[in-house]
């Protein structure tokens, strides 16, 4: 059985050889550059860390370690990241606030600061790194001044260049034909996840509920360029990925962060209408990416058209495995959950981090919908023991 | 001048339960043209934005509500503080308050609706912003002689700069000077009691009743 042909299996619902594993095939189910570092010493690898994302500082995962831990899925990296760095221009050296050396584009220029912090700046955004920081956050977003519809209409959101088109088409065939693993590609967009850092986290949380017209007019021009660059997806790179991922944060820790009717109207509309394109004009399967507690807005997602939920952030409220399993398993491939990011993988010891992925992966593997991946990209606190421990877990366990 | 005065407080109580920045602003700048008691006028606020925290604390409101209460409230303050001083009176402050999220963490919204709520609920509140040294913890402590010092950090990789921050009040030798409250998405009730501080909630109205309960004023 291929990696893709387990994927496919687990994704309709049906058991495989084994459980699937992701790790580095999506940027939510990556490592960052620190652990990254220390589970190449931890086995002996000698290789340099290189930098697939400057602005969260995660990686390219080597065929070593890939190999070592059975991932099925592989990505097909956009030309840029999410900095807007090139991801063509070649590697430098540079070392990271925290001391982790990489290899790292070029094209990656940022400007340091007398207090030893970085500043990138690109298409209107102020981006920040602090000199004891893990990564770049949004200082300054780019549309904090749009406040109506019209505003919105002049707003400039590209497509898809030819030049990115190349590059994704040369990709992908290459992808399909040197690997057998699932591709899936993050070129599309999303919706909350984009449309908060277009105005400024906050001023989003504000308009979805103060300002709606804008918001829906937002929304309606974002949906038009993600169909628009399906449309693009399908004819540049055809059946050679076989999956999309769109960001779309609605949860916190404690619950959604909005109430579940704002999300009813606000967002799910647009998700419904971008899955029937989806649906429509290809075979792609859409990887539905929320962070926090998402359990008050699952049905409604269901309804929308989503199947593959990630990341599965178990720790927050009402997202233990057991329930979301009995209440949701017909419906939904949980892509991640596979344990808790926030109170075991970075904090407790390597035995309780393996003896947790052993009991999720129990629970959420049953029939199939399961792709073995820890909830969000692992961060630069974990020990390189903790993210073997738990890769050898799905390895050693994840039998059917 | 009673009628103006009703319903300007009456619009500085709309405006926090509407989230209307430009309403709070105008109407506190009217308050004060007016001679209205600013001590009256961020009381009415306050007992606003305190119903919205505690629905927000139940399950009834929801994020955006509690950005927009305390946007509309920060909208005001500044202008009745400075009325405040200028007439020399003294808001009779439940407790001094020094917040900040730590150093290298950016992330602001949750410390800034903290600091909203509690000076809501009357305490003296010094908010040194985000990416905060511990140093600069130790100064402004010192300096405005807090008894209250609330740390934010909203990720794994920061929170266990709350620790240093705890170390080095320590080191400085006025750890006993203050209750510290910590919080912030990646904060846990077992994390806090690793690191030393007196005591975590995991929500902005859930904080001012830790901070209340921390001095004895609950």
């Amino acid at each position: 059985m291929t990696s893709r042909e387990r994927i496919l299996n687990i994704i309709n619902h049906k058991e495989a050889d084994r459980v699937p594993v992701d790790l580095g095939g999506t940027a939510t189910t990556t490592i960052l550059a620190k652990p990254y570092y220390g589970l190449l010493k931890l086995l002996n690898i000698d290789k340099p860390v290189r930098i697939a994302d400057a602005m969260q500082m995660w990686v390219y995962v080597d065929d070593e370690i890939s190999d070592m831990f059975h991932t099925d899925v592989v990505a097909l990296w956009p030309l840029y990241d999410f900095l807007g760095v090139r991801r063509d221009a070649g590697f430098k050296d540079w070392v990271t606030p925290t001391g982790t050396p990489v290899k790292i584009s070029k094209d990656f220029n940022p400007k340091k600061q007398e207090d030893g912090s970085y500043i990138y700046e690109v298409g209107g955004y102020v981006y920040k790194l602090p000199s004891y920081g893990y990564y770049f956050d949004v200082v300054k977003p780019a549309y904090a001044w749009v406040e109506t519809p019209e505003d919105v209409e002049k707003i400039d959101y590209p497509i898809m260049s030819d030049e990115e088109k190349a590059w994704l088409k040369k990709n992908a065939e290459k992808l399909r034909k040197e690997s057998d693993k699932f591709i899936v590609t993050d070129i599309v967009g999303g919706w909350c996840d984009i449309a908060g850092p277009m105005l400024g986290n906050e001023k989003f949380y504000m308009d979805i509920i103060m300002n709606k017209p804008m918001i829906h007019a937002l929304f309606r021009k974002l949906n038009d360029v993600w169909m628009a660059r399906i449309d693009a997806l399908v004819e540049t790179v055809g059946d050679k990925i076989d999956a999309v991922i769109m960001y779309n944060d609605l949860g916190s820790n404690m619950g959604g962060l909005y109430k579940t009717e704002t999300v009813r109207e606000m967002v799910i509309p647009y998700i419904k209408e971008f899955y029937d394109h989806v649906n429509k004009v290809s075979n792609y399967h859409i990887i539905f990416h929320s962070c926090g507690s998402v359990y008050q807005y699952l049905p409604d997602l269901i309804d929308a058209g989503v199947r593959i939920l990630n990341p599965v952030q178990v720790g927050t409220k009402n997202m233990e495995p057991e329930k979301l399993k009995k209440e949701f398993g017909k419906d939904l491939v949980f892509w991640g959950g596979a344990v808790d990011p926030q109170h075991v993988l970075a904090f407790k010891s390597s035995e309780e981090v393996s003896e947790q992925a052993k009991r999720h992966m129990e629970i959420f593997m049953k029939d199939g919908g399961f792709v073995f991946t820890q909830p969000h990209n692992i961060q630069s606190n974990v020990p390189p023991e903790n993210v073997l421990a738990l890769y050898e877990t799905a390895v050693k366990y994840g039998k059917y | 001048m009673n009628d103006e005065k009703t319903t300007i407080l009456e619009n500085l109580r709309k405006a926090i339960q509407t989230y209307d920045n430009n309403l709070a602003l105008e109407s506190a700048k009217k308050a004060v043209e007016l001679g209205i008691d600013p001590l009256e006028a961020l009381d009415v606020m306050t007992v606003a934005i305190r119903e919205i925290g505690d629905a927000f604390g139940r399950g009834e409101l929801w994020l955006p509500d509690l950005v927009g209460a305390s946007d509309a409230m920060q909208s005001a303050v500044p202008i009745l503080e400075e009325e405040i001083k200028r007439r020399g009176e003294n808001r009779e402050a439940l407790g001094i308050v020094v917040v900040g999220t730590v150093f290298g963490d950016i992330h602001s919204i949750g410390k800034t609706m903290v600091s909203t709520l509690l000076t809501a609920a009357g305490f003296e509140v010094h908010d040194l912003g985000v990416n905060v040294h511990a140093k600069k913890f130790v100064d402004a402590i010192k300096e405005y002689n807090a008894n209250i010092l609330a740390m934010s950090a909203l990720m794994t990789t920061t929170c266990v700069e709350q620790e240093n921050v705890i170390k080095t009040l320590i080191n400085e030798g006025i750890r006993d000077r203050v209750k510290i409250m910590v919080g912030g998405a990646a904060v846990t009730e077992e994390f806090a009691e690793t690191i030393g501080a007196d005591g975590y909630d995991s929500t902005a109205p859930g904080a001012v009743e830790l901070a209340k309960k921390l001095i004895g004023a609950s």
